[in-house]
Parts: C-alpha cells; sequence; structure tokens
C-alpha cells in the first residue's frame, strides 16, 4: 500500500476538527467559555492545539506551495536525486487533493515548464518531468532531437560527462543545451543507446506530452502515454535544498552551490 | 474518561471513516503510448491484432513502438487480459494487425508493475491466427 500523505494529513485534521467541534458544543450546552484557559482531557486538548496548525499546512501544502524531493535522475542534469524543489500548486488552477477536483482555474501549463504529475500508472506516486508538448502539438523525436510542429529545437553540444546512474552504475552521458522554442535547459543523452524515434506524434486536446531531461534514462510520456491537464499539480520553483546522501564526509552532505537554482 | 472525551473521540473517529469511505478508490488500469513511425495506415478492429512472441517469418511494416505500463497488487488473469486488450486497441487504433513482444515482465519499482514493450507491424497476408 502506498504512503498517502495528503489523506493522513486531512484525517488527523478531520479528526481533530470534529473533537474540537463537539467541544466546542457541549461549552455551548453547558454554558462554558470556549476558550478559558484550564485544564482538559489530552485528547480535547491535543486537538485544540494542533487542529489550527495542521489546518494551515494543509492549506499552505494544498493551494499555495509544496516541497517535493526529487528521487531518481530522470530529470537530470537539471535536477538530480537528492534535490528538494519547491512547488507552486496553484499556477495550473487551484485544486482539492485527494479528489482533485479543480476549484479555480488559473493559468495552463507552458512549454519547458518543470511540473509534477501523479504517474497515471499508479496516482499514488508523484512524478516529476518536463512539459514538451501542448495540446494540439506535432512532435517527432528523430536520432535523439526533437521537433515540434515541425520545428527542430536545436542542440548545443556541451561535455561528456560521466556518473552514477539510478541503479549505481557508471555511465557516461552527453551534455547538450536544447533550445524548447525559447526555454534553453539542459539535457542529457547516452551516445551509446539507439535513439527511439517516433514521427507526428499528435498531443489530444487537454492532455500534455512531458519527458525527462536525461533522454535515455527516463519514464515519461513515450512509456505510459499523455497527462491529462487536470491531474497536473503544479510546476517547479526553484531548488531550496540538495542532499548528497553518497558523499565521502558529512560536511558535504549538503549540496551548496544548488540551493536557490531556478527551475 | 468522561462522556464528553468518549463523544468527542467517536464522533472524530467516525467522521474519519467517512473520510475514507468517501476517498475515491484508484483502480489501476493499463496506461501506454503508441510512437508512430513514419508510415500510418487506418484503424482497424481490435479483433484483427495477432500477438506475436517471435519476430514472424513473413514480410512486414513496422509502424510503431507500444509501451504499456499496468499496476497491479495481484498478478493474476485479470490483469494479463486487461493488458493485451489494452496492447491490441492500441495497436488497432494505427491499422497494425500484429505486435512483436519485446518485453513483458513484472517489475519491481516504484510500485508493482506489468511492463509490455513492443512493436506494432502491418503483415499483409496474415490471416488471424493468434501464436
Amino acid at each position: 500500500m502506498s504512503f498517502d500523505f495528503p489523506l493522513i494529513l486531512l484525517s488527523v485534521i478531520v479528526f481533530t476538527g470534529v473533537v474540537v467541534l463537539i467541544d466546542f458544543i457541549f461549552c455551548l450546552c453547558n454554558h462554558e467559555s470556549f476558550l478559558e484557559k484550564k485544564k482538559r482531557p489530552v485528547i480535547i486538548e491535543y486537538s485544540r492545539a494542533f487542529f489550527p496548525v495542521l489546518l494551515l499546512v494543509f492549506c499552505i501544502r494544498s493551494f499555495l506551495i509544496q516541497p517535493y524531493r526529487v528521487p531518481s535522475g530522470s530529470l537530470e542534469p537539471t535536477v538530480i536525486p537528492g534535490d528538494f524543489i519547491l512547488v507552486n500548486q496553484f499556477d495550473y488552477g487551484i485544486r482539492f487533493p485527494i479528489w482533485n477536483k479543480k476549484l479555480v482555474s488559473i493559468d495552463e501549463p507552458k512549454r519547458g515548464q518543470i511540473a509534477l504529475l501523479p504517474y497515471p500508472v499508479d496516482h499514488a506516486i508523484t512524478f516529476v518531468k518536463r512539459v514538451i508538448g501542448l495540446p494540439g502539438d506535432h512532435i517527432s523525436y528523430i536520432n535523439k532531437v526533437l521537433y515540434i510542429n515541425g520545428k527542430k529545437q536545436p542542440q548545443k553540444f556541451i561535455d561528456d560527462v560521466t556518473e552514477l546512474n539510478d541503479f549505481g552504475q557508471l555511465t557516461t552521458y552527453q551534455k547538450y543545451q536544447e533550445d524548447l522554442n525559447g526555454v534553453k535547459h539542459d539535457i542529457f543523452v547516452r551516445p551509446n543507446t539507439p535513439s527511439k524515434n517516433f514521427y507526428n506524434l499528435i498531443v489530444p486536446k487537454n492532455d500534455y506530452f512531458m519527458m525527462g531531461d536525461n533522454r535515455d534514462d527516463s519514464d515519461d510520456s513515450r512509456y505510459w502515454g499523455f497527462v491529462p491537464e487536470n491531474t497536473l499539480v503544479g510546476h517547479a520553483l526553484f531548488i531550496w535544498m540538495s542532499w548528497d546522501s553518497n558523499a565521502a564526509h558529512w560536511y558535504d552532505y549538503i549540496r551548496w552551490n544548488r540551493i536557490g537554482t531556478k527551475l | 474518561m468522561n462522556a464528553r472525551t468518549i463523544l468527542c473521540t467517536l464522533a472524530g473517529l467516525l467522521a474519519v471513516g467517512f473520510l475514507i469511505l468517501l476517498t475515491p478508490r484508484e483502480v489501476l488500469l493499463p496506461k501506454g503510448m503508441v510512437l508512430p513511425a513514419e508510415q500510418t495506415r487506418a484503424p482497424i478492429s481490435a479483433d484483427q491484432v495477432t500477438i506475436y512472441h517471435q519476430t514472424p517469418q513473413t514480410q512486414f511494416t513496422r509502424l510503431a513502438n507500444l509501451s504499456v505500463e499496468q499496476g497491479f497488487t495481484a498478478l493474476n488473469a485479470k490483469t494479463k487480459t486487461l493488458l493485451i486488450q489494452k496492447i491490441k486497441n492500441m495497436a488497432a487504433s494505427i491499422g497494425a494487425n500484429g505486435v512483436i513482444v519485446t518485453l513483458l515482465m513484472p517489475y519491481n519499482g516504484v510500485r508493482q508493475m506489468l511492463v509490455f514493450r513492443g512493436t506494432a507491424i502491418y503483415v499483409p497476408s496474415a490471416t488471424g491466427s493468434a501464436n
């Protein structure tokens, strides 16, 4: 069973909220002051203390911003495992979590943004990918180069990079800078892996085509399909913390140079 | 524990119970993608699609790469049937009357999944017999 943090948080809020409400009704019936400071049973005392705090946390996480820890290297080199990113939760519309119902529409996903989405195969898992194709776009991927609506998205070679992949194997990547209709960002390609070309893929209405920047090591729309607009959670703003759990020394655990990187 | 505490606790637990009852249950359906090759064809019926576990010895045209991923809690016949039907529907949507299975295996990564990778093909001489 997957760990569903929003549901656990909401359950605790509902429990504490109902306890406070019933206690308030008791106070009214017995002509007691609800705000009077006095010793109360533990459950009521703790509910009174935690309910407003948890409600505030829930509202901020659900409707404003939430932190997200990146577990895999599918968006390397832009975002690496151990990066903690801050996610704008309202730009794609304010929606109620768990039921995922949109309450207010604000803006639409833009090409090149790094967006959070529930893994289409299991919504309890969150993925982070880049928005590549917008509704109605025609996407081709030929020899590891993207073509959007017939226009080649130019790439500029930067460097060869050797590093550990998600499975702990040393892998050599070619690092390129891709210009995605004006959004410049780095990508990784593996020179020895065959290109999985495709031609003229049409993005359906209200759907988005998502890819990782680590083009040959990313489980993305190429494998599980388009992402409906109403499931996109929000877009990444910046890296607020980066933790290297494989660092040799304790003082190297925090990657200071990555903190504050705008995404 | 007085009556007030018991009542507050019971009401709270009841509310949480209702919340869990009202929480939508996710149905684990197969999700996939058809990545078209240069040549495509008009859609056909899914019943006309044959699954090949080995590359057919006859001449064929490659129409697309197919990928499907399906989460499961217990790998049973229903899971496999759903997956195969999804593959056939996807292939039929681009006019492919055959699918060569490249990979079909359970995977224990972020969750338990059945992973399929294959190639959608058009076999001019296909008779419709399943391998």
